[in-house]
């Protein structure tokens, strides 16, 4: 390309390619640029820029299969990502997890219908205070008990 | 049901059908406007593009085109059929997109203004998998940018951001 000619691509477009990138993607763009990281910081609530975007794609880097992070500790990778998302997505309050594999499925209750299979935080009903998901009317932990 | 002609910036004129025409939500919105124009016995409706040049107009209705043969096909195909239907049509969308960078963002500026869902999602895959597993400083590299944050920003999104940036 002269891909130099991206830096003008409009932001809703930008926001389109950013959707699609995984989450540690979308955290290394913060410092890429002030735009990439004014974008980034907007909350992606299904209005303004990203609204255009598929909001599953917006969130793909957190939901499932495949993506990378899942190599990392998984009680550091769980402070880290409900850390990011409580501070992006402000109305976000409940994130569900696929508790059966340990891995997978996290879900932004009340943005998408929870795709966990139906075991869905069943295995920490036990220990943990429950709140039914949104979405699903499933349980879920709280995002704020990380 | 009028002739229907899309008309690149560089005067280059692209015959097509209602139906191919219409995947195009400006298209259609456009040809909503000149039918209401023109009345319903106009036999020939012209849609000046005026974003896109010949090249990538014909790449975008190529796509449109084939898109509504898939559909057509999926219609038309028994469900035992459908996972070959599906297969064919990701074969054929993967050699499409066998494109050069320099005609990729004409593409995708293209599905942006022509608002064509599909190749929109195509083409800004086709971006991101320029920035998946990217640096910071290889994305600028590919996007043109200078790094315009400050050292204390950058010190604070790194600081907020340790367990995935170390």
């Amino acid at each position: 390309m002269e891909l130099n000619s991206l830096a003008v691509l409009p932001d809703d477009l930008l926001c389109h390619i950013i959707a699609k990138t995984t989450l540690h993607d979308k955290i290394r763009l913060q410092l890429v640029s002030k735009k990439f990281r004014a974008l980034l910081m907007m909350p992606p609530s299904g209005e303004g820029l990203w609204g255009q975007c598929d909001l599953s794609a917006v969130f793909s880097g957190f939901m499932v299969n495949g993506n990378d992070y899942w190599k990392y500790p998984q009680k550091f990778i769980e402070a880290g990502v409900r850390r990011w998302l409580v501070r992006r997505v402000p109305h976000m309050t409940r994130i569900c997890c696929d508790t059966d594999t340990d891995e997978a499925a996290w879900v932004l209750c009340g943005l998408l219908p929870c795709s966990a299979p139906s075991s869905c935080c069943t295995a920490r009903r036990a220990s943990s205070p429950m709140l039914p998901c949104a979405a699903s009317g499933r349980a879920c932990q709280t995002a704020s008990q990380s | 049901m009028p002739d229907i002609v899309l008309r690149s910036n560089d005067g280059a004129d692209h015959k097509i059908s209602a139906s191919t025409a219409r995947l195009s939500r400006t298209v259609a919105s456009l040809l909503q406007d000149l039918e209401a124009s023109k009345g319903e016995d106009a036999e020939l409706l012209i849609v000046p593009i005026p974003n896109v040049c010949n090249c990538t107009l014909k790449k975008v209705l190529d796509f449109c085109e084939q898109q509504r043969a898939f559909d057509d096909l999926v219609r038309a195909s028994p469900a035992a059929q459908q996972p070959e239907v599906t297969r064919k049509t990701q074969a054929w969308r993967e050699t499409y997109m066998k494109v050069s960078t320099d005609e990729l963002y004409h593409l995708v500026m293209a599905a942006h203004y022509l608002d064509v869902p599909g190749l929109l999602g195509l083409c800004t895959d086709a971006m991101a998998d320029h920035i998946r597993g990217k640096s910071p400083s290889q994305v600028r590299a590919c996007f043109g940018l200078k790094p315009n944050l400050s050292p204390e920003e950058e010190d604070d999104i790194r600081r907020s951001n340790l367990w995935a940036l170390s």
